[in-house]
């Protein structure tokens, strides 16, 4: 590291951390963009059941997160994959700095960028939800939590885990596009293998209640995210 | 069909508007402090709709599983209890109606309105009382549920109506209710963790039973045509 200025790997790491929250802030503008398209289109994740007995029939549409938490995955995931492009990795030289530093700190942008991009979700849930009370003049019911903390914590978890997916993947494609190419061809072999099916695997991964879940995402999404800062810090040099 | 190529028109004015607006000013539109209060008022936004969906929205009661799982033995146990006849003043939160029943003769006649399956049924008490012709009526109304959603105001669920010294057990008209919900969490979650199978299978047979506990002076006579007395002590 050569610079005028001594400085610490925190205070480093802190500044890197404050200028890529800023300097990739339009792909917010897009979420919300795309969001937003997305429930003036009515694909509100609503889904529906019905039943009841003798002289009753229950119909109970629902206005669930689901639609907007996929959105929210896929543009987590291209954004982390993004991230760990070379092409923005050589914005980091703007900040002189280790590839270490580099990748936590895109590690750390990444987790302040998926809670953020969970709250937007969660807001624009809400917003279409009021949305249609307004315009449809429907009854709305709702459980005595309108709010539900404990889900937002599963949500914002569970797109940390996407993105770091993305995050892993974006870096085996800078470490190599070989290596990359055979992370997915290997994952995708590996997923059909499997004796349990995908079914099975996916049951697995997301069954067991919401403290369950909560666990599993986060030890998943460290471990990707430091098994992608160790994969890329064995990178030495950058060809051009 | 219209109204989506009107939406797809909208859109791509303002699409082309935004365009516009960033070629001819630059980068001086999307700074990242435009960015930043653009997000800032988004969220703003959601807090207000929440804040107004918590006011406008009727709130429902929703059991867990386990929840259910305790009603089910509390309503099994409310049934047997009626029928046992035990005093259990626990079970009093299930009372809907306190009513009288003033007679004109010594006699009463239960009848069904239609003869189809109705989910009631009557208890009698007789009590020596011989002056007079008074019968205390309580319904009691296990809560109405479906899939862990209470419904038992939105229902109807009162069977009975005296007419001319004749109970009638009367069939409520067909209810159908269609109910839009706010679930703020993931469908598909409770999907794969089989939260709904779970849910339907604690199917309750009481459900929305009314139960008529009648308390008659002995010396009256009761003819049931019904069938919907289960008791008689």
């Amino acid at each position: 590291m050569m610079s005028l200025n001594s400085l610490t790997t925190s205070q480093v790491l802190w500044k890197q951390v404050k200028w890529k929250c800023k300097a990739f802030s339009q792909s917010f503008i897009t979420l919300i963009g795309i969001l937003i398209v997305i429930q003036l289109l009515g694909w509100n994740g609503s889904g529906s059941s019905g039943g009841g007995s003798n002289q009753f029939s229950v119909y109970i549409h629902f206005y669930s997160l689901d639609m907007t938490f996929i959105i929210t995955c896929i543009w987590a995931f291209i954004q982390s994959l993004l991230m760990q492009g070379r092409i923005q990795q050589q914005d980091d030289y703007s900040i002189v700095t280790n590839r270490i530093v580099c990748n936590v700190s895109n590690s750390i942008v990444v987790t302040i960028y998926c809670f953020i991009a969970t709250l937007i979700a969660i807001a624009s849930f809400y917003i279409s939800v009021l949305f249609y009370r307004l315009f449809s003049g429907i009854d709305l019911i709702r459980n005595e939590l309108l709010f539900n903390p404990v889900e937002v914590i599963v949500t914002f978890l569970l797109i940390l885990l996407v993105a770091a997916s993305g995050f892993f993947i974006g870096s085996a494609f800078h470490f190599s596009k070989m290596f990359g190419i055979g992370v997915i061809v290997l994952f995708v072999v590996l997923l059909n293998l499997t004796p349990l099916g995908i079914a099975n695997v996916i049951k697995f991964l997301f069954n067991g209640g919401d403290l369950l879940l909560m666990l599993k995402a986060l030890v998943g999404s460290i471990l990707i995210f430091g098994l992608s800062t160790l994969m890329l810090n064995r990178n030495e040099v950058t060809r051009r | 069909m219209m109204p989506i190529i009107m939406l797809i028109i909208s859109l791509a004015f303002i699409f082309l508007i935004v365009i516009t607006l960033s070629k001819v000013l630059g980068s001086r539109v999307w700074t990242a402090k435009v960015n930043q209060w653009i997000v800032f008022g988004y969220l703003a936004l959601g807090l207000i709709s929440i804040g107004i969906l918590s006011f406008s929205t009727e709130a429902v009661k929703k059991y867990s599983i386990e929840e259910r799982k305790a009603m089910y033995e509390d309503e099994t146990k409310l049934w047997n209890s009626l029928l046992s006849g035990q005093k259990n003043s626990y079970y009093e939160r299930y009372l809907q109606k306190e009513w009288e029943i003033e007679l004109a003769s010594d006699q009463i006649r239960i009848v069904p309105h239609l003869a189809t399956d109705i989910k009631a049924g009557v208890l009698v008490e007789k009590r020596d009382d011989p002056n007079s012709n008074v019968i205390y009526a309580k319904t009691y109304v296990i809560p109405y549920q479906y899939r862990g959603n209470d419904f038992t105001k939105q229902a109807s669920l009162d069977y009975f109506k005296f007419e001319n010294n004749n109970l009638i057990v009367q069939q409520v008209n067909n209810q159908e209710f269609t109910f839009y919900e706010i679930y703020p969490g993931m469908q598909m979650l409770d999907q794969i963790n089989d939260y709904n199978i779970e849910h339907d299978a604690y199917y309750s047979f009481f459900t929305g039973r009314t139960i008529l506990f009648l308390n008659v002076p002995s010396h009256v006579n009761i003819i049931d045509e019904s069938g919907y007395v289960y008791l008689v002590r």
